[in-house]
């Protein structure tokens, strides 16, 4: 009782400290626009403003759209959803597709499907090797573990066709997606399942994906943080916006609502994103159930790491495309909050590029003397200073109530800043419709990788160090008060790019 | 039941605990630490994983000697 009164305490803190935020965003970026629209310098200085309060407002704006998910979750009644009581069990297909995977990886994932409380289910294993000693060690397992194996003779598509190649010879009334490196629980489907035998009309439900190689390895922890952050807010937020997307594992579906848009949308590296999209444009609903139903294992290295964020913002740049060209068609189609959810992850990725100008904006001033931020000092400090303790407070408060340290989600946001060079390249190709390969992340490496491969990353660092180094230089000769704010956002993003070392250390 | 299914039946017993319970627990020692759980009680649930994982050892040993045994009997009828 008394714990509940604490957490009633708590959570309606975290709303009015939400709602003071959103009025501080506000009012600096009126007073920004002010401040630049009328600020007398010359055309190059101003161009330079506008890219820099555009940038601002860009990540702003991401992070109004969390905060706002925050608000929505913490007043929310219940986050459980409606299950029926199975007195049957409706048959259930689990796809495991498996690409080149190494044998105790695929194995551990066939064991836990294979452990699954659920009678009615069978295990297919969607093989689409095509080197011989992956596909004996495949058919060993499928014998000792009495599994399906599928093959296929025309590779096309990558999962999302092994998948709908597999589908065309199951029945089930239901489908579980596990990637070779998830292991389910025991209840996974007991619980997906009742989930979706009360209602007709959903046709999916997602679970969480967490990694469980965190004590040994550095990136997947890191990685895990920026998984924890999706998974927990983010993603209940958008089951309660109806807008949840299907995340490629962990998942269970409804083959009737997947058979009615054709199966996994094979046009993009993000099916999985894709065919939501379809899903809701037909009128089902989706829901993200947030029990930890599965372990898996994280990118256990930088290129790892930096090969599937690169799939994934290649895939969800694409998707925007989609995306915005069924909002002019079909505006009516989703509701506003759904199309909000659809805008806000697809332009996620292209954040690195407002990341970008943050970081060049700085350096142009310090290097060239080039200013793009006018803003009287005393009132930046009064209306910025309070939008940043306010909303890395509330973060790390709603995320810290989770029991997330604050070092690990640190390390989380260092490995994103890592990935920007990654991120900045594959939002164009995304955008420019270039499909990309579908590389699958790697399981078994764990190696230091070159930093010759590691250039841009490697640039991005030495040119914090030059501008830092001439920034104090600056200071100290000029006492510019100018000087110095724009060398500690250097050395803010300075500290981020130096975790590169930290995390290729093997 | 006939010997064959019964072999079945303690040979899919044998799998699971030969393997599944490992994985289990090697996946819930590693994430312990977010669980937002006591050290305390951390270090009781880490203690209990042993024992479970030390009765199924036992278990496996039992279930092997039973597929042995049923194997080389010469009843089919159980």
């Amino acid at each position: 009782m008394k714990n509940n009164a604490k957490q009633i305490k708590k959570s309606n803190l975290i709303q009015a400290l939400i709602v003071v935020l959103l009025i501080s965003v506000i009012v600096y970026i009126v007073l920004r626009t002010v401040f630049t629209a009328y600020a007398e310098y010359g055309p190059m200085e101003k161009i330079l403003a506008l890219v820099l309060l555009f940038s601002e407002g860009y990540v702003m704006f991401h992070s109004l759209s969390y905060f706002i998910g925050v608000l929505k979750i913490s007043r929310a009644k219940n986050l459980d959803p409606p299950r029926t009581k199975l007195n049957q069990f409706p048959p259930v297909d689990i796809l495991i597709p498996a690409r080149h995977e190494p044998k105790d990886i695929l194995e551990d994932t066939i064991v836990a499907c294979y452990n699954l409380s659920y009678p009615a289910k069978t295990i297919h294993i969607l093989d689409d090797s095509s080197e011989q000693n992956y596909k004996n060690e495949a058919a060993v397992l499928a014998q000792k573990y009495g599994c399906r194996l599928f093959r296929r003779q025309i590779r096309h598509g990558a999962k999302a066709g092994v998948i709908n190649d597999c589908l065309k010879g199951c029945s089930g009334k239901y489908v579980a997606i596990f990637d070779v490196d998830q292991n389910p629980m025991s209840d996974f489907l007991t619980k997906t399942v009742s989930i979706l035998e009360a209602d007709d009309k959903l046709a999916l439900v997602q679970t969480p994906q967490y990694y469980s190689n965190l004590n040994s390895n550095k990136v997947a922890l890191a990685a895990n943080m920026q998984q924890a952050i999706f998974y927990e807010n983010i993603c209940e937020a958008k089951s309660l916006n109806g807008a949840m997307m299907c995340c490629g594992t962990n998942v269970a579906l409804r083959r009737e609502a997947l058979d009615q848009v054709g199966g996994f949308d094979e046009s993009t590296v993000t099916e999985d994103f894709a065919t939501t999209l379809q899903l809701h444009l037909k009128g089902f609903k989706t829901l993200y159930y947030n029990h930890v139903g599965a372990f898996g294992q994280g990118p256990q290295d930088i290129g790892s790491y930096l090969a599937q964020q690169s799939r994934w913002s290649l895939g969800s740049a694409a998707v925007l495309k989609k995306v915005l060209k069924n909002l002019c068609r079909n505006p009516f189609m989703l509701h506003f909050a759904q199309w909000w959810e659809y805008i806000i992850s697809c332009t996620y990725y292209l954040s690195s590029w407002a990341f970008l100008m943050l970081l060049f904006c700085p350096i142009m001033y310090l290097f060239f003397g080039i200013p793009s931020f006018f803003m009287n000092p005393v009132i930046y400090g009064l209306v910025f200073i309070p939008y940043l303790m306010l909303s890395t407070s509330i973060f790390y408060t709603s995320m810290s109530s989770r029991n997330y340290r604050i070092c690990d989600l640190l390390k989380g946001q260092a490995l994103f800043f890592i990935a920007l060079p990654v991120y900045l390249k594959s939002t164009i190709l995304g955008l420019c419709g270039i499909k990309g390969s579908f590389k699958i992340t790697a399981k078994d490496r764990g190696h230091r990788i070159s930093y010759l491969k590691l250039w841009p990353q490697i640039v991005l660092w030495l040119i914090c160090l030059a501008a830092i180094v001439w920034g104090i230089n600056l200071f100290v000769y000029s006492l510019s008060i100018a000087a110095i704010i724009n060398t500690m956002w250097i050395m803010y993003y300075f500290a981020f790019s130096t975790s590169i070392f930290y995390f290729n250390e093997g | 039941m006939t010997k064959e299914r019964l072999l079945k039946l303690l040979g899919d017993s044998l799998k699971a605990e030969e393997s599944a319970l490992p994985l289990y627990t090697k996946h819930i020692s590693s994430t312990l630490f977010l669980s937002g759980f006591e050290a305390a009680k951390q270090k009781q649930i880490r203690r209990i994983l042993g024992i479970l994982q030390d009765e199924s050892n036992e278990h496996y040993q039992t279930l092997r000697w039973l597929i042995d045994n049923t194997r080389n009997e010469d009843k089919d009828v159980y």
